[in-house]
């Protein structure tokens, strides 16, 4: 059985945990007490990971680091429907890594933020900040336009990719980290989609409230 | 281009954007605003805070004919008014209201008004072939990004103060030659987009 080295606050475990939801999967976990326990900088799981970092999963003797990593290993491996990861539409896989690669930098900037507000971790909260705007920006630049052309999601024509599932969680807790979500409309509506995904599940901090259906997107209302 | 100088009323959202069963955000003159279509179709525009502990409106849910705040499950109908309290026998309040703006649909976009005076939008020059551009949040006050922004396209633009460092372009552009909308949006954001950077670095022309 797939094992997963999990923590409930992690945005990065967070993706995992909802990937495994949507594709149906059993998996055991083992809790890192991330904080106030540190224990992902303990001896025993510097063992697991030596980079020291959440989430790792185990799959058949084989230990896979990096949240993006996992997401693309338990898609491309278990995903019977060939959506979350379209191996069969090599044109799309580009696109897809360019917004894993993304995710990095949301890690690096908004989590990073949020590691500094709610867990008082060591970060330079400017450069955070700063970075975070950046980012925000270019998403919600990306997911007007592709409104405009009456697509809902980061890649592709009627289904979510394993990139929405792994830029979601840390711009949906930007605000944890005093990053505003105010000035995106285009994300803001791309989160309620991605919140309306059926069996989507919330985490500590997300809003738990089930979203009113709605198949209307800004794209193709006309006007 | 035509920079729109003195008004009383101010866009905060494109009224496609403004989904059913959905909660728009925007920032107004340091005022947080909810942006929200009922089930008669209507935009509303309110305060963003539930006047029971504050919580910001926009976390709760469209039901359509009401928002409910997240907090407490407080319902306020389509006047603002606080039609259900869960934990009061479900009781309504007519007297306990939330902030209504004053606000009006004109050329694809929302408005709103500062001080609840009538919202009545009379500058917008939207004719045929006008495109809609992308809403562009710019991290300086409204009277530098008029500066700033003087030499921009050939059509109308909008300046909303979100704060007193903040505010937010709306507009239009008229597409060039053969271009789609889709194009002249991209161009018109690109545009905008540099001169932004170049406000934001500290320049004004």
């Amino acid at each position: 059985m797939i094992r997963l080295y999990d923590y409930a606050l992690s945005g990065n475990c967070y993706k995992v945990r909802l990937l495994l939801r949507w594709l149906e999967l059993e998996y055991e976990t083992v809790c890192v007490d991330f904080y106030p326990g540190f224990e992902h900088r303990g001896e025993a799981f510097l063992e697991v990971n030596p980079l020291g970092q959440i989430p790792v999963i185990e799959d058949e003797g084989v230990t896979i680091r990096d949240a993006q990593a996992i997401l693309v290993h338990l898609a491309g491996n278990y995903d019977k429907s060939g959506k979350w990861y379209p191996l069969k539409q090599p044109n799309l896989l580009g696109p897809i890594h360019s917004w894993l690669a993304f995710a990095d930098g949301l890690t690096a900037t908004c989590s990073a933020a949020r590691l500094h507000d709610a867990m008082f971790m060591d970060v330079d909260i400017d450069k955070a900040r700063n970075g975070a705007e950046r980012l925000l920006r270019i998403l919600d630049e990306h997911l007007w336009f592709r409104e405009r052309d009456g697509a809902d999601w980061l890649c592709g024509s009627d289904h979510p990719t394993i990139a929405d599932i792994a830029c979601f969680p840390y711009v949906a807790l930007s605000e944890e980290g005093g990053i505003p979500q105010l000035p995106y409309p285009a994300i803001q509506r791309w989160m309620e989609r991605f919140q309306r995904i059926e069996k989507f599940e919330p985490m500590a901090g997300m809003m738990p409230l089930a979203m009113p259906a709605s198949d209307r997107i800004a794209g193709n209302t006309g006007g | 281009m035509n920079l729109v100088k003195k008004t009383t009323m101010w866009p905060v959202a494109l009224e496609r954007e403004v989904l059913p069963a959905s909660l728009a955000r925007a920032g107004f003159f340091g005022k947080e605003l909810v942006v929200w279509r009922g089930d008669d179709d209507v935009i509303r525009v309110w305060e963003d805070h539930c006047p029971h502990r504050s919580v910001r409106l926009s976390a709760g849910r469209n039901l359509g004919d009401s928002i409910q705040c997240i907090y407490h499950g407080w319902r306020y109908g389509k006047d603002g008014t606080v039609i259900e309290i869960p934990a009061l026998n479900h009781e309504a309040r007519s007297d306990i209201s939330v902030n209504v703006m004053s606000s009006a649909v004109a050329g694809g976009l929302v408005w709103v008004t500062k001080n609840g005076g009538n919202c009545t939008p009379d500058n917008v020059q939207a004719g045929n072939g006008a495109v809609l551009l992308r809403p562009l949040p710019i991290n300086v006050d409204a009277d530098a990004a008029r500066a700033g922004l003087q030499d921009a396209s050939d059509g109308q633009l909008f300046i909303t103060p979100a704060d007193e460092n903040a505010c937010t372009v709306f507009g239009y552009a008229m597409a060039r030659g053969k271009e789609s909308e889709i194009e002249t949006a991209r161009r018109c954001n690109a545009q905008l987009s540099r001169l932004r950077r170049r406000l934001e670095a500290g320049g004004t022309t």
